[in-house]
C-alpha cells in the first residue's frame, strides 16, 4: 500500500544557476499534454489507494493551472486529512491562483523565497520581479499553513544578513525549509564557482546555529536537518521519506520507492509524453536499503531505533550523538556531521 | 627433435624500443598464434602489464618454423623487460639463452639500458643479433643508429625491421636460425635443469619455469632440487605457446614447465637446478647472483586483521619475483607490517599494486628510502633500511649513504641542463664520452637516495624525455645526514620519518608538512602538523577542525544518489589508516616522493 504520492513538475520560467532539479526553462504553463501523461502515468500504477499526502514538487509547480491541479488531484483517492502541498515560486501566482489552489484541494503552499535580497539572488542566477511579502499577504489570506524556502550561504553573506533575513519572515509562517548553498555537479553555478567563493565551512557552521537559535525564538522548530515548523505543522509527506516509507513518483524525472525497489522516471518530458516513462528499476538489497533507512532517518530529531551494533560509535562520538527513548539521535552539533556519522553506521 | 634444431633466445632493449611488439610479430609469422587471436603485446599477459603498456615479466613462447633450408626448427623466445627495475629479468632470461636479439629503436638510438643489455649478453656469452626497429616511422635512421650500437659491439651487421608492419621480420627468423647456435648440452649425462622463474597457482601449487641444460625429464618421475635438498613426482611438464602446453617430456636445450604438487613454497629457490632424485647430477648450476636491493619501504595493511594474508601474499609474490625482499617490522603508528627492499621505486609500485589486485589486501606503504651505515660513538655499527630505527643524533659518530653509478645517455643539447640536475642532487661527475657527435654519456656518481626521490622524473622533463638513466650501486660514502621526523598533534608518526642531506632538511620538512596539510582530510579536531630535527622544530601547519559535513537536503529524488555518496565516504575511511586519533590516506605515506626540489 503506497500512501504517499509525489508529482514532479518539471518546468520553470528561468534555470537558477544553483538547481540541479529536473526542470526545464522558458515556460509560463505547463502543457496539457503532459498533464494528461501523468494521468496515464496514476492509472497505470496507483491502485487507489488511500493517499495521505500528496507533494506537487518541480520545478515549478505554481506554472500549473487550478483547473489543472483539480483534475490531477480528481483522480485520487484523499483520506480526510491528507496533506496536499504545492510549491511556489512568488512571481508566478497570485490571489486568484491561491484560491484556485484551495478549492482544487490543496491545503498547503511552500513559497521559494530563496533570500528577501534580490541582489544575493542575483548572484546565484535567480530572478524575482515580485515583492514576496505580498504574496505571503495573500497566501496567508487563503491558507493556514504556509511555508517558506529559504537559502543560506549565499556569495558574500554576512552572519548579520541572515539575522535580519529570519526577522523578516512574517510571523504567520508555519514552516521553513532553510538549506545552506549546495554546489552541485551539472548546474550552471558548479562551473562558475571557480570564480565564486564558496562561504567557508566554519562560517556556514556559525550561520546553521544562528538559524537554529533564532528560529526557536520564533516558535519555529528544527524537527530536520534543514526543516523548521510550528508545533504539528512538520511535512508530513517529507517526514515519509525520512520515515522511509513506501511513496509513489509520477512525472518525468520523479522517483519512487516501492517494495524495496527504487524507480527513476526519464527526464526527458517529450520521452514522459511519449509513454518511455521508466527510466530504471532497481532491485534494492538489504543492506543499501539498512544504509538508507540509517540515512534518512538520523535526519530527523526522532532519529532511528536503537541497535546494539551503534554503541562503538556512540561511544566514540558523545557530543554528536544520543540515545533518548530507545531512539538513537543526532545533537544539534552531530546535525553538522550527518554524514559523517552515518557513513560510520552504515554497513 | 634433435638438439641441433633448437635455438634459444631473449629479446632485450631499452624500455619501449619495441620488444613485445617484435614478439607479436614472430609469433604471428611462425603461425604460433592464430591472426584471429592476436592483440598487442599479447605476452605482456599480467593486467598491470596491459594497462600500463610496459612488461614487467619474462616471458618464454615456443615457436615452430620451418627456415629456407628447409628444416623445422624449434625457436624459443624469452620476452624481457626494459625497464631498469626489472633487470633481473633479464639476467635470469639469459642464463637459459644461447642468443640475444637487441632491439634498438631506428629514432632514438642506443639508450641507458640498451648498454647495460648489452653487457649482461656479453657477459652471459650470448651471441648478440642487433635488430633495428620502426623503420616504419620517418624519423628513423637505422643507419645512424647502427653506429651508435658499433661502437659497442664493433662492425656487426644488423637487422632492419618493422615489428609495425612485419617488414624485416623473416630475416630476423633466419637470422636465429643461421647465427644462434644450438644448445650444447648432453641429452645422455644426468638431468642438469636451471629453474629460472616460478609462480603459484593456488589448485596446482607452485610451477616452476627451467630451462634443461643437461638430460632429459618426463612426467611420473622424481626430481630433486639440489639447493633445497626436496623432492617431487611430476605430475605435469610441457612448454609455453605462450599459454602451457602439456607434452609429458623436456629434452635437453628446451624451456619449459613442471608441476609437481609442490605447496612448500620455500622449496623453490630461483637459480637452483632440478636433477632427478633416482639419478643425480654431481654438481649444481652456478644459479644466479642475488639482486641487491636499492629501495626500502614497510607495507603495512590497512586493517591489521589482513596481517597473515600480507605476508602470504609476499611469500607467494616473491616466487614470481625472486628479487622481493622481506621481514617484517612493527611501526608504533602502522602497527604490524614488513620492511620490504625493492630494485627501484617502479618495482615497488608494481609489488604494491599486485598485492592489492591479485590478493585484495588494502595497504600502506611507507616513504621510500635506502640503507645508511651508521657508526656510533662506542664504536658499533649499525645498518640502518628504516629511519624509524635512527638512533639519537648525539650517539652517531658517523653515517655513510648508498653511493651509485650512474649512466645518463643524452643528446648533447641537453648536457647543460642535466648536469645541473645531477649537482642540485649532489652528484659528482666522473667523465663524460662521446657515442657520437650529437650524443653523449655522462658517468656520474650520484647519492642513490637522491635517484630514489623523483629524479627520474626530472631528468625527463629536463630532457624532453630524450635521457635515459641506468644505474648501479658503487659503495658507501660518508655524508652529512640528518634524520627529519613528522608530528601529528605533537606525536611522532614514525613511518614519516625521512633521512636527508643536512641542506636539504629544511625544505623537505617544510614541503612534506605543507603537502600532508592538503592530504590529510580534516577531521572533528584541530591537527597540527610539524617536522622537526631531533628537538627542535622546523615547521609547522594546521588542519582545521571540521565544523560541518552534512548534506543539506534529502528528498524522494535524492535517496540512491545521497546513499551512493555516503557509501564512497565510507570506502574512503577504510583505506585510511588510523594512527592515534587521526585518519590518514595512504597517498599520505608517499608524500616524500610528490615534493619538488627547492627552486
Ligand atoms: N611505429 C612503430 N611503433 C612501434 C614499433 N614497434 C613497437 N612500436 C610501438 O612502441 C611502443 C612500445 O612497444 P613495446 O613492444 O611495448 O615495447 P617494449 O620494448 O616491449 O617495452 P617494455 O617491455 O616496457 O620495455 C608501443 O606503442 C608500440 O606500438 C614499430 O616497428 N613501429
Ligand atoms: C528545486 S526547488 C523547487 C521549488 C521552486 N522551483 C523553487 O525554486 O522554489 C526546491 C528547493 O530546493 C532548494 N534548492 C534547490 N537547489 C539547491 C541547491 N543547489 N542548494 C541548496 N538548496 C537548493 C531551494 O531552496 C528550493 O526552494
Ligand atoms: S530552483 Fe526552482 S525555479 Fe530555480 S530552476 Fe530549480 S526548480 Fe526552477
Ligand atoms: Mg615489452
Amino acid at each position: 500500500m503506497v500512501s504517499h504520492l509525489y508529482l514532479h513538475i518539471p518546468y520553470c520560467t528561468t534555470k537558477c544557476d544553483y538547481c540541479d532539479f529536473y526542470s526545464v526553462a522558458g515556460n509560463k504553463e505547463v502543457s496539457d499534454e503532459y498533464v494528461y501523461a501523468m494521468f496515464e502515468e496514476i492509472k497505470d500504477r496507483y491502485n487507489g489507494d488511500k493517499v495521505d499526502t500528496v507533494f506537487f514538487g518541480g520545478g515549478t509547480p505554481s506554472l500549473l493551472s487550478g483547473r489543472q491541479v483539480s483534475r490531477i488531484l480528481g483522480t485520487l483517492n484523499l483520506s480526510v486529512f491528507c496533506e496536499v502541498t504545492i510549491e511556489c515560486n512568488p512571481e508566478t501566482i497570485n490571489l486568484e491562483k491561491m484560491r484556485a489552489f484551495k478549492s482544487a484541494g490543496v491545503n498547503r503552499i511552500s513559497i521559494g523565497v530563496q533570500s528577501f535580497d534580490d541582489a544575493k539572488l542575483k548572484a546565484i542566477g535567480r530572478y524575482r520581479a515580485c515583492n514576496p511579502l505580498e504574496k505571503f499577504d495573500m497566501a496567508l489570506s487563503v491558507f493556514d499553513n504556509v511555508g517558506i524556502d529559504l537559502m543560506y550561504a549565499l556569495p558574500g553573506q554576512k552572519l548579520s544578513e541572515i539575522r535580519d533575513e529570519i526577522s523578516r519572515i512574517p510571523e504567520q509562517v508555519k514552516h521553513v525549509s532553510y538549506y545552506s548553498l549546495t554546489l552541485e555537479e551539472g548546474t550552471n553555478f558548479y562551473e562558475r564557482n571557480k570564480r565564486i567563493h564558496p562561504i567557508p565551512d566554519d562560517l556556514q557552521a556559525d550561520m546553521a546555529e544562528i538559524i537554529v537559535k533564532q528560529l526557536h525564538e520564533k516558535g519555529l522548530n528544527r524537527y530536520e536537518i534543514s526543516n523548521y515548523s510550528k508545533v504539528g505543522y512538520e511535512c508530513k509527506h517529507n517526514l515519509a521519506y525520512w520515515n522511509y516509507e513506501d511513496y509513489l513518483g509520477i512525472g518525468a524525472g520523479a522517483a519512487s520507492t516501492i517494495k524495496g525497489s527504487r524507480i527513476e522516471n526519464v527526464q526527458d518530458i517529450q520521452k514522459y509524453i511519449r509513454g518511455n516513462k521508466v527510466a530504471s528499476d532497481y532491485k534494492l538489497s538489504e543492506e543499501e536499503r539498512e544504509n538508507e533507512r540509517i540515512m534518512m532517518g538520523l535526519r530527523t530529531v526522532y532519529g532511528i531505533l536503537w541497535e546494539e551494533r551503534y554503541a562503538g560509535v556512540l561511544q566514540k562520538y558523545p557530543d554528536l550523538l544520543s540515545l533518548k527513548e530507545g531512539r538513537i539521535v543526532l545533537t544539534d552539533k552531530g546535525f553538522q556531521f550527518h554524514d559523517t556519522i552515518v557513513s560510520e553506521l552504515m554497513l | 627433435m634433435d638438439q641441433k634444431y633448437i635455438r634459444n633466445f631473449s629479446i632485450i632493449a631499452h624500455i619501449d624500443h619495441g620488444k613485445s611488439t617484435l614478439a607479436d610479430r614472430l609469433l604471428e609469422v611462425t603461425g604460433t598464434i592464430d591472426k584471429r587471436d592476436m592483440k598487442k603485446q599479447i605476452l605482456d599477459s599480467m593486467e598491470l602489464e596491459q594497462e600500463r603498456g610496459i612488461t614487467i615479466k619474462l616471458q618464454p613462447a615456443r615457436m615452430m618454423y620451418t627456415a629456407e633450408d628447409g628444416n623445422e626448427y624449434m625457436l624459443n623466445l624469452i620476452d624481457t623487460p626494459g625497464h631498469v627495475d626489472f633487470t633481473y629479468e633479464v639476467s635470469r632470461s639469459l642464463a637459459a639463452c644461447e642468443g640475444a636479439l637487441l632491439v634498438v629503436d631506428a629514432t632514438q638510438g642506443i639508450e641507458a639500458q640498451t648498454l647495460a643489455n648489452i653487457y649482461l649478453a656479453i657477459e652471459n656469452n650470448l651471441t648478440i643479433l642487433p635488430v633495428i626497429n620502426k623503420i616504419d616511422l620517418p624519423a628513423a635512421e637505422p643507419e645512424k643508429v647502427m653506429k651508435e650500437v658499433e661502437s659497442i659491439l664493433g662492425p656487426s651487421d644488423y637487422i632492419p625491421v618493422s615489428a609495425k608492419t612485419g617488414e624485416g621480420i623473416k630475416n630476423v627468423l633466419e637470422a636465429i636460425v643461421n647465427f644462434v647456435p644450438p644448445p650444447r648440452g648432453d641429452v645422455n649425462k644426468p638431468l642438469k635443469a636451471l629453474v629460472f622463474d616460478s609462480y603459484f597457482d593456488s589448485y596446482r601449487g607452485v610451477e616452476v619455469m627451467i630451462r634443461v641444460i643437461d638430460g632429459s625429464i618426463k612426467e611420473g618421475q622424481k626430481i630433486k632440487f639440489m639447493q633445497t635438498d626436496s623432492e617431487y613426482d611430476i605430475t605435469e611438464i610441457g612448454y609455453f605457446k605462450p599459454n602451457q602446453i602439456k607434452t609429458g617430456f623436456l629434452n635437453t636445450g628446451e624451456v619449459g614447465y613442471l608441476i609437481g604438487n609442490i605447496k612448500n613454497i620455500e622449496n623453490v629457490k630461483i637459480g637452483d637446478t632440478v636433477t632427478l632424485a633416482d639419478n643425480q647430477a654431481d654438481e649444481a648450476l652456478p644459479g644466479y647472483k642475488e639482486p641487491q636491493s636499492m629501495v626500502f619501504c614497510g607495507l603495512y595493511p590497512v586493517s591489521s586483521d589482513d596481517y597473515e594474508d600480507l605476508r602470504d601474499a609476499l611469500q607467494k609474490l616473491k616466487l614470481n619475483d625472486s628479487s622481493l625482499r622481506f621481514e617484517p617490522e612493527t611501526s608504533k603508528a602502522l602497527g604490524f607490517g614488513f620492511r620490504c627492499g625493492f630494485l627501484g621505486l617502479l618495482h615497488m609500485e608494481i609489488i604494491k599494486e599486485r598485492i592489492e589486485r591479485e590478493f585484495n589486501i588494502d595497504m600502506i606503504a611507507t616513504s621510500p628510502g635506502v640503507v645508511y651505515h651508521l657508526t656510533l660513538a662506542n664504536g658499533d655499527k649499525l645498518i640502518i633500511d628504516n629511519p624509524a630505527n635512527y638512533p639519537d643524533r648525539g650517539n652517531v659518530e658517523r653515517i655513510e649513504e648508498p653511493v651509485a653509478k650512474a649512466n645518463i645517455i643524452l643528446p648533447n643539447e641537453f648536457v647543460g641542463g642535466v648536469m645541473d640536475l645531477c649537482n642540485k642532487k649532489r652528484g659528482k661527475l666522473d667523465h663524460m664520452e662521446y657515442l657520437t657527435e650529437a650524443r653523449v654519456m655522462l658517468h656520474y656518481r650520484l647519492p642513490l637516495n637522491e635517484i630514489v626521490v623523483d629524479f627520474f622524473g626530472q631528468l625527463k622533463s629536463i630532457s624532453k624525455g630524450y635521457a635515459s638513466l641506468d644505474y648501479e650501486l658503487a659503495g658507501y660514502e660518508e655524508a652529512e645526514l640528518v634524520k627529519v621526523d613528522i608530528l601529528l598533534k605533537s606525536e611522532i608518526v614514525d613511518a614519516f620519518s625521512f633521512i636527508c642531506h643536512k641542506d636539504h632538511a629544511y625544505y623537505r620538512g617544510r614541503a612534506i608538512v605543507k603537502k600532508l596539510r592538503e592530504l590529510i582530510p580534516m577531521q572533528m579536531f584541530e591537527i597540527p602538523v610539524q617536522a622537526s630535527i631531533g628537538s627542535k622544530i622546523i615547521s609547522r601547519e594546521t588542519i582545521k577542525a571540521m565544523r560541518k559535513n552534512v548534506l543539506a537536503k534529502c528528498y524522494g529524488g535524492d535517496i540512491s544518489r545521497k546513499r551512493k555518496l555516503l557509501e564512497k565516504q565510507k570506502e574512503g575511511k577504510k583505506r585510511m589508516k588510523s594512527v592515534g586519533s587521526v585518519d590518514i590516506p595512504d597517498e599520505a605515506f608517499m608524500s616524500i616522493l610528490s615534493i619538488e626540489d627547492e627552486k
